[in-house]
C-alpha cells in the first residue's frame, strides 16, 4: 500500500486539530453551563459539582493554549536535533510500502505530533513539535521497504466518527436533554395488593421527617413505636393506578443517577371513606402528601414497610392530603 | 410525557449522561497529568529508580495510589504515558488495579460509608453481623492490593512470552537510547513551547479515552435499564454465595466510581458483608465503562487475562471471606444494647 505521505496530511492533521480544538471547546462549554444553569443537580450528588466545573475549566484552558500554538504553528519552522517519533495513523497496512518519509533530520513538522497522522514527507513549512512524539500507528509488522530508523507506529488518527461520538452528550445538552430526575416508574411497581389500610389509626400527634429517615423508622422496633400514628407530609413522586391506593417514591443517590435506589413509601386512603384518587390526575407527578404513618409487616417476612395513611372529612376532603407541587431543583434524597 | 417509551428514553439519557459526567473531571485531571509527564518527565527516569526485583517493583507500583491518588477513570492516560515512560507494564497494570482502591480519598469514604454498620440490624431486631469501617475498609484495601499484585505478575509472565504485542501501540514505550536520552536533555525548549505540548498531549489523550467513555457509558446505561439493582437485591437475600456474584455483576454494570461506591454497598443493608467487599473490589478494577477504555491501552489477549485474572480472583477470595467471616463473625461480634432511634444514616433500606 505505496501512498503518499506528503499530500493531504497537512491539512488532515489541522483538520483534527481544528475538530479537537471545536468538540473540546464544545464539551468544556457544556460542563461549565450544566454548572451555571443547575441542570447538573438533576444527575448528579453534590459533591460533584465542583469537579465538574473544575473540569470544563480546566477544558477549556486547554482548548485555549491549543488554539494559539496551532495558530501559531502554521508558518513557524522550528529545527529539532532529532525526530524520534512514533506515530498514531489508523491501522494502515505498511507492510509493502516503499514510501520515502524523507524528514529533513533537523526539521519536524506539526502533523508528526502527539497522535495524528503525518505529513513526514511534505515539503511544506513545518510546525513546532513535541521532541519526542508519537505517530501512533498500528505496525505489528515490521517489514517496511524502508528503514525509518526510529519507532514508527502509527495509525491514522482522522476519524470522523471518534467526533460524532464526543459531540452526543453536547447534542442532548442543546436539546434540553435530560431535564427531569427519574420517572416514578423506574425502580419497577410496588406490590400493594397484600396491604390492607386500618379502619382506624390514632393520632399520636406530628412530627417533622424526610423520606429517607421515615425508611429508616420501620427499621427498629422502637423507632416504630415512636412514628406509629404521627401526621406528617412527604413530598415525592406518585406511582400507580389503584383509586384507594399508591406509592411515593423518591430516588437516593450517592453519586449519580447511575446508583439512584428507589425509597417508596405506601399511601392508603380510609378504607371508610368513599373517597377516591384519580390516578391520571397525579401519575408521575411530583406530590405533597399529609397523612398519618403506619408500619405494615410483610407477609410472611420481619421487614415492616412504612405506610401514609390518609383520613379525609367532609371539612377536609381528599384534595386537601394530596397537592400537585412543581418538580425540585434537586430530585434526589441524598 | 406519560409514554412509557418515551419516559424510558429519557431515563435512558439521564443514566447515561451521569455516569459520563461524573467521571469526565478525572478524565480530564488524568490528561492534564498524562501530558505534563510526557512532556516533563525524561525517558527512562522512572526505571532507573525502580527496584532490581519485579515484585518488589510491582508492590511499589500497587502501593502508587497513596502517593498519586487517582480513580479508575482518570488513572487510564496516566498509566499509558507511564508505561511510554518506561515504567515496567506489570507495574503499571499493578497501579492501575490497585490505586483507586489504595488511595486516601478511597479509603476514607469506604470508612466513612461503613461507619456504625457493625451495629447493623436485621429487619427482625437481631444484629446482622454485618463489617464494620475498619474491617470494610482493611479488607477492601488488603484484597485490592492481594489481587492487583497477583494479577501484574501474571501480567509479568505473558510480557515475557509476548513482549509488546500485548499493547496497543500508542503505549509501546519508546526505543530511546542514551545518547538520545542526551540529546533529549540538551534540548531547550520555552514555557510557551511546554505548554503547547502538554495541551496537545492533554486534549489527544482527552479525546481519545473520552470517545470510549461515551461508548461505555452508553452500554452500561442500556444494561442498567435492563439489569436493576432491586433484582439483584432481591436474588441475594435467598442465596447468600450467588449474591457474591451477582453484586460482582452489579460492579460491572453499574460503572461507579471508586470514590462513592462504597456509600452505595453499604445501602444493601441486609446483603452479607462478603457480597459487598467483592462489589467494593471489582468495582474499581473493572466494568463496561472501563473495559472499553482498556482497549486504547491493551491488546485484547492482555485485557481478556487481566478481566479473568481479577474475576476469579475476587470470587474466590470474596467466597473464603465469607465463609470465615460467618464462621467466626458471631463469636467476636456481641451484640450491643438496642438504642432508640438506633438506625444509622447507612442503614437506609427499600421497601419491597
Amino acid at each position: 500500500m505505496a501512498h503518499d505521505h506528503s499530500h493531504g496530511d497537512r491539512s488532515a492533521y489541522y483538520l483534527n486539530q481544528l475538530f479537537t480544538i471545536a468538540v473540546c471547546g464544545a464539551l468544556g462549554g457544556v460542563a461549565v453551563m450544566l454548572w451555571w444553569s443547575g441542570k447538573i443537580a438533576l444527575m448528579l450528588h453534590p459533591k460533584f459539582y465542583l469537579w465538574v466545573l473544575l473540569g470544563g475549566i480546566t477544558l477549556l484552558v486547554l482548548v485555549v493554549l491549543r488554539a494559539m500554538a496551532v495558530w501559531q504553528s502554521v508558518d513557524e519552522p522550528i529545527t529539532v536535533p532529532d525526530h524520534t517519533h512514533d506515530h498514531e495513523h489508523c491501522g494502515h497496512d505498511h507492510g509493502h510500502c516503499d514510501h520515502d518519509h524523507g524528514h529533513d533530520p533537523g526539521i519536524q513538522t506539526a502533523a508528526q505530533t502527539t497522535g495524528y497522522s503525518t505529513a513526514a514527507a511534505s515539503p511544506a513549512p513545518s510546525m513546532p513539535v513535541h521532541h519526542h512524539h508519537d505517530h501512533d500507528h498500528d505496525h505489528e509488522h515490521h517489514h517496511h521497504g524502508h528503514d525509518h530508523g526510529h519507532d514508527h507506529d502509527h495509525e491514522h488518527g482522522w476519524a470522523p466518527w471518534r467526533y460524532v461520538v464526543l459531540l452526543l452528550p453536547v447534542v442532548l445538552y442543546f436539546l434540553n436533554l435530560p431535564n427531569q430526575g427519574f420517572s416514578a416508574d423506574a425502580g419497577g411497581n410496588l406490590n400493594l395488593a397484600d396491604f390492607k389500610a386500618p379502619d382506624a389509626l390514632r393520632s399520636t400527634g406530628t412530627a417533622t421527617v424526610g423520606f429517607t429517615e421515615l425508611q429508616q423508622a420501620s427499621l427498629t422496633p422502637e423507632s416504630r413505636d415512636y412514628y406509629e400514628g404521627k401526621t406528617i407530609t412527604l413530598t415525592g413522586q406518585y406511582l400507580g393506578n389503584d383509586p384507594k391506593r399508591f406509592t411515593l417514591r423518591r430516588f437516593k443517590i450517592a453519586c449519580c443517577a447511575a446508583d439512584a435506589i428507589p425509597l417508596n413509601a405506601v399511601i392508603m386512603v380510609d378504607p371508610q371513606s368513599s373517597e377516591k384518587v384519580d390516578p391520571d390526575t397525579y401519575r408521575n407527578q411530583w406530590v405533597e402528601v399529609k397523612g398519618r404513618v403506619h408500619f405494615f409487616q410483610k407477609p410472611g417476612s420481619n421487614e415492616y414497610v412504612t405506610a401514609l395513611i390518609l383520613y379525609p372529612t367532609s371539612s377536609e376532603p381528599l384534595s386537601h392530603f394530596i397537592k400537585k407541587i412543581p418538580p425540585p431543583a434537586t430530585p434526589w434524597v441524598n | 410525557m406519560d409514554n412509557p417509551y418515551i419516559l424510558k428514553v429519557e431515563n435512558f439519557i439521564l443514566t447515561f449522561t451521569s455516569i459520563l459526567y461524573e467521571a469526565l473531571p478525572f478524565i480530564i485531571l488524568g490528561a492534564v497529568i498524562a501530558g505534563i509527564l510526557e512532556e516533563m518527565l525524561p525517558q527512562r527516569l522512572i526505571t532507573r529508580f525502580l527496584p532490581r526485583s519485579r515484585t518488589l517493583a510491582i508492590v511499589i507500583g500497587a502501593l502508587l495510589g497513596l502517593i498519586f491518588p487517582m480513580c479508575e477513570c482518570g488513572i487510564i492516560p496516566v498509566m499509558r504515558r507511564l508505561i511510554r515512560k518506561g515504567l515496567p507494564l506489570s507495574c503499571c497494570v499493578a497501579y492501575l488495579l490497585a490505586g483507586p482502591i489504595i488511595n486516601v480519598v478511597v479509603m476514607l469514604s469506604t470508612f466513612v460509608a461503613f461507619s456504625g454498620m457493625e451495629d447493623a440490624r436485621e429487619p427482625g431486631g437481631a444484629l446482622a453481623y454485618q463489617m464494620g469501617a475498619w474491617w470494610m475498609t482493611g479488607m477492601r484495601v488488603g484484597l485490592g492490593f492481594l489481587v492487583s499484585v497477583v494479577t501484574a505478575h501474571i501480567v509479568e509472565w505473558q510480557y515475557q512470552k509476548y513482549g509488546s504485542k500485548l499493547l496497543m501501540p500508542l503505549a509501546i514505550p519508546s526505543k530511546v537510547d542514551s545518547e538520545e536520552d542526551a540529546d533529549e536533555s540538551d534540548v531547550k525548549r520555552s514555557a510557551w513551547q511546554r505548554l503547547s505540548n502538554i495541551s496537545e498531549t492533554a486534549l489527544h489523550d482527552f479525546i481519545d479515552i473520552t470517545v470510549f467513555l461515551i461508548l461505555g457509558a452508553l452500554l452500561a446505561a442500556l444494561t442498567r435499564q435492563m439489569v436493576t439493582q432491586e433484582m439483584i437485591s432481591d436474588l441475594s437475600r435467598s442465596h447468600a454465595v450467588l449474591s457474591i456474584g451477582l453484586m460482582m455483576l452489579m460492579a460491572v454494570v453499574l460503572c461507579l466510581c471508586s470514590e462513592a461506591d462504597a456509600f452505595v454497598a453499604a445501602s444493601f443493608v441486609t446483603l452479607r458483608p462478603a457480597a459487598k467487599l467483592a462489589f467494593l473490589v471489582l468495582g474499581p478494577m473493572l466494568d463496561i465503562k472501563l473495559y472499553l477504555m482498556y482497549t486504547r491501552v491493551f491488546r485484547p489477549r492482555l485485557i481478556y487475562t487481566i478481566f479473568l485474572s481479577v474475576t476469579v480472583q475476587v470470587l474466590v477470595y470474596s467466597y473464603v471471606t465469607h465463609v470465615l467471616w460467618e464462621c467466626y463473625a458471631p463469636q467476636f461480634m456481641s451484640a450491643p444494647a438496642p438504642k432508640p432511634k438506633a438506625a444509622s444514616a447507612q442503614s437506609a433500606s427499600l421497601a419491597p
